[in-house]
């Protein structure tokens, strides 16, 4: 085996076959032994090929098979947990969502009753008397065509069409609203 | 034995997991699974206009308190029992625990947000503090015998609240989700419940600033005369929608029940105020009622009957019964009149005598196709309708079938006969509108998510023709002109209108010094928009219809006039203010020249 050994470098690693048949002895002097045994260790790389190449084709496949089908679950795996944490995102943001839709919601229904409260008529009323107003004359006031001086109804004149409000804007009978002062 | 040992382990793991299968899936889905209520919202009630007459507030907080928690009751109640508005010694009975059991006491319910956040603060033990929903009113008393109120589970008890309850309550929802050991839901584990389906706003047909106005001017004449309640209605004869249902005294449905025990007499008196009296009590109209006979007779014996004229003596003897007019009218002599005439000077005894040539079996017809034997359908709880006899019908009194003519002549001019003022209204409204009887009715939309149901008018029937109608219209301008009902008289409008004083039926025959004072008018006479109706039961002092009840509709109308935009049509009239005033004017100058001269 040493002598086999002996010549490696240039051996190509399909010459295992050749290995195994029978050569001529060789004679080799002592010291060149010794170097050959120091340089033992640089021939081991070479045993290392001679190993693996004993591995038949069809266990190597299946070892990459393996080693492929590991790194495909692996790939599943990251993506499915990459996937799993983003709908955990997206349920966390739809809680949170929810929770400030809920929130704003509860903020509206809220500034509807403060605005129905606010709009209350006895508030108002008490609010307009604190403020020292007073009620109006509820009555309608009525332009002479002629005499442009307002006169209230009891004044006798007027048609009944055309009349104005306190803010002096006169209306025709479509725009009732300028007619009334309260 | 080793065998045996794992024969026993794997029996045991086989009755684990196949026998007791069902048992220990429940109880694990019960401690990582729970079921959350969602409370659905009840829908609110609106005015015409959309503003807010009820919702729900969700900003109130209920106390709640779990007794065996709590270690010092005596000084927990003194801690909470001025922010929560209790006794004391009530409030420490309801934390001091009564059994091992007693983990639960509600201590108060639908507590202001502020009061609650301070209780929170207070960081007591054994007191809790949760969210809470109540009913809010937030207008205080302004329609409240209509909206009514809920309890505090939020179940309708009166008015439109409890009448309105299955379109107004909604669906409460349910959340199924796997919580965490703080049981909180985890993200993402929700399994299909169902949502809150809140309930259905309801849109009435009120009028904000009428209900106000009608709250006001009722509640003044009631506390001015005394009187034991009124009544106030705005219809709108076109349609028969109700824009406004006043009582008065009235209360807030906020706190419809105060705090404390009530005595039975309290306790009467707050049902009475609770009461919409204007759909629930009936009443004898009085003279108001003539306008009835009157359509019934000109409808049955034609137009021609204008040209009738009756002698209106002071009193008129039927039998052992004696018709009188009425007592400022006794020493009048009111003449001769024909119909009109006898509406307008409100003639009992020239009203009895159309009555009686019409008839019992035709006047009772008109009572009928003017609705009062029927309840008005309104929408609005208690209806009550007229149990007024046919007579066809057997009557036990006078022994025989038939009215007997007394009680042909009293009912002719309002008295013996009852009726609801909401009823009252709804037939003057058919006069206004050309003889249709609408069904009167309170709720104008019914509104789900975004859509809005409009409930449609309805007609009930006709009554009598247009030119009956109108007619009857133009006498009732003659009323309201020179007659009873001057003091409905507003500046620039045509009005027409009817009084009514009638004494109250108790038990033993008419009441002395009880009397209901009422007005009906309708403004603008010439197109009425609006019939207004006032009722003042027993006013103390002055009883007419003229001196206590017109004067409100006259009130009521100018608000309304102007708040609706109503056109006037009538430039030349004067408001009965003015007429007052310039009456009084004179007066003084009269007393002012007298005094000069002497």
């Amino acid at each position: 085996m040493l002598e086999t050994r002996m010549s490696p470098v240039s051996t190509p690693p399909r010459s295992v076959s050749r290995a195994a048949a029978p050569r001529p002895a060789l004679t080799v002097p002592s010291h060149t032994r010794e170097s050959a045994a120091r340089a033992l260790p640089s021939a081991r790389p070479v045993e290392r090929r001679t190993g693996r190449s004993r591995m038949p084709r069809s266990e190597a496949r299946l070892l990459a098979f393996a080693i492929a089908g590991t790194a495909l679950m692996c790939a599943v795996l990251v993506v499915y947990l990459a996937a799993y944490a983003h709908v955990s995102q997206l349920g966390l943001e739809q809680t949170r969502a929810r929770a400030q839709l809920r929130q704003a919601r509860q903020e509206n229904e809220l500034l509807q009753a403060q605005r129905a409260l606010l709009q209350s008529p006895a508030r108002i009323i008490a609010a307009a008397q604190k403020l020292g107003m007073t009620t109006g004359a509820q009555r309608v006031t009525y332009i002479d065509a002629r005499d442009t001086a307002a006169r209230t109804a009891d004044g006798g004149s007027g048609d009944g069409q055309n009349f104005q409000g306190t803010n002096g804007g006169t209306s025709a009978d479509g725009d009732a609203a300028a007619a009334f002062h309260h | 034995m080793i065998a045996g040992l794992y024969f026993l382990l794997a029996g045991r793991l086989v009755y684990l997991q196949a026998a007791r299968h069902a048992y220990f899936q429940k109880e694990a889905e019960n401690y990582r699974v729970s079921h959350h209520l969602l409370p659905a919202m009840r829908g609110q009630i609106l005015d015409r206009n959309g503003n807010v007459l009820a919702m729900d507030d969700t900003s109130a907080w209920a106390i709640y308190a779990d007794p065996l928690e709590v270690g010092d009751a005596a000084g927990t109640a003194q801690a909470l029992a001025p922010l929560l508005g209790l006794d004391p010694a009530r409030l420490q009975a309801l934390l001091t625990p009564r059994s091992s059991k007693n983990h639960y006491a509600s201590l108060k319910r639908h507590v202001d947000d502020a009061i609650g956040r301070r209780v929170k603060a207070l960081n007591l033990q054994g007191i809790g503090v949760i969210p809470d929903t109540r009913r809010l009113y937030p207008n205080g008393p302004l329609a409240a015998q209509v909206l009514g109120f809920t309890n505090s589970d939020g179940d309708g008890i009166e008015g439109v609240e409890r009448s309105q309850d299955d379109q107004l309550r909604g669906q409460d929802g349910l959340v199924v989700a796997e919580v965490d050991r703080k049981g909180r839901f985890i993200p993402g584990t929700e399994r299909p419940g169902h949502t809150p389906q809140n309930g259905r706003d309801l849109v009435l047909t009120l009028d904000k600033t009428l209900q106000n106005v009608a709250d006001t001017e009722l509640a003044r004449a009631v506390r001015d005369h005394h009187a034991r309640n009124g009544v106030a209605i705005v219809l709108d004869p076109r349609t028969g929608e109700i824009l406004a249902l006043s009582n008065a005294p009235g209360y807030d449905p906020n706190a419809p029940r105060p705090a404390g025990r009530l005595d039975a007499a309290r306790a009467a008196a707050l049902e009475a105020r609770r009461r919409d009296h204007a759909v629930a009590d009936l009443y004898e109209p009085g003279s108001t009622l003539k306008t009835i006979t009157a359509s019934a007779v000109l409808q049955e014996q034609g137009l021609g009957m204008m040209d009738k004229y009756v002698y209106c003596s002071p009193t008129l003897q039927i039998g052992r019964h004696a018709i009188h007019e009425a007592a400022d009218a006794l020493t009048k002599n009111l003449g001769s009149q024909n119909l009109r005439g006898v509406l307008r000077v409100s003639s009992n005894v020239g009203m009895a005598q159309f009555g009686l040539g019409l008839g019992a079996d035709r006047l009772y017809k008109y009572e009928q196709k003017f609705g009062f034997l029927d309840k008005p359908g309104s929408g609005l709880p208690g209806e009550q309708k007229s149990w007024l006899q046919s007579p066809d019908e057997f009557n036990r009194f006078t022994e025989s079938t038939g009215w007997a003519k007394i009680q042909l002549a009293n009912i002719s001019f309002g008295q013996g006969i009852s009726v609801t003022p909401l009823q009252l209204a709804a037939a003057y409204a058919a006069i206004a509108n050309g003889g249709t009887l609408m069904r009167p009715h309170i709720l104008h939309a019914v509104r789900d998510s975004d859509r809005e149901t409009p409930v449609a008018p309805e007609p009930v029937r006709r009554v009598v023709t247009p030119e009956v109608a109108a007619k009857v219209r133009s006498m009732l301008g003659t009323v309201v002109q020179g007659g009873t009902g001057q003091p409905a008289q507003i500046a620039g409008y045509s009005v027409g209108g009817k009084t009514g004083s009638a004494q109250v039926a108790g038990a033993h025959g008419y009441e002395s010094g009880h009397f209901v004072a009422s007005f009906v008018g309708l403004y603008p006479l010439s197109h009425p928009r609006l019939v207004i109706m006032c009722a003042v039961f027993e006013p103390q002092g002055i009883h007419w219809g003229a001196s206590v009840a017109a004067p409100v509709v006259h009130n009521i109308a100018k608000a309304a006039m102007l708040a609706l935009h109503v056109p006037p049509d009538a430039p030349e009239e004067v408001d009965w203010d003015d007429h007052l005033k310039e009456r009084y004017r004179s007066q003084w100058d009269a007393r002012h020249r007298m005094a000069r001269r002497t």
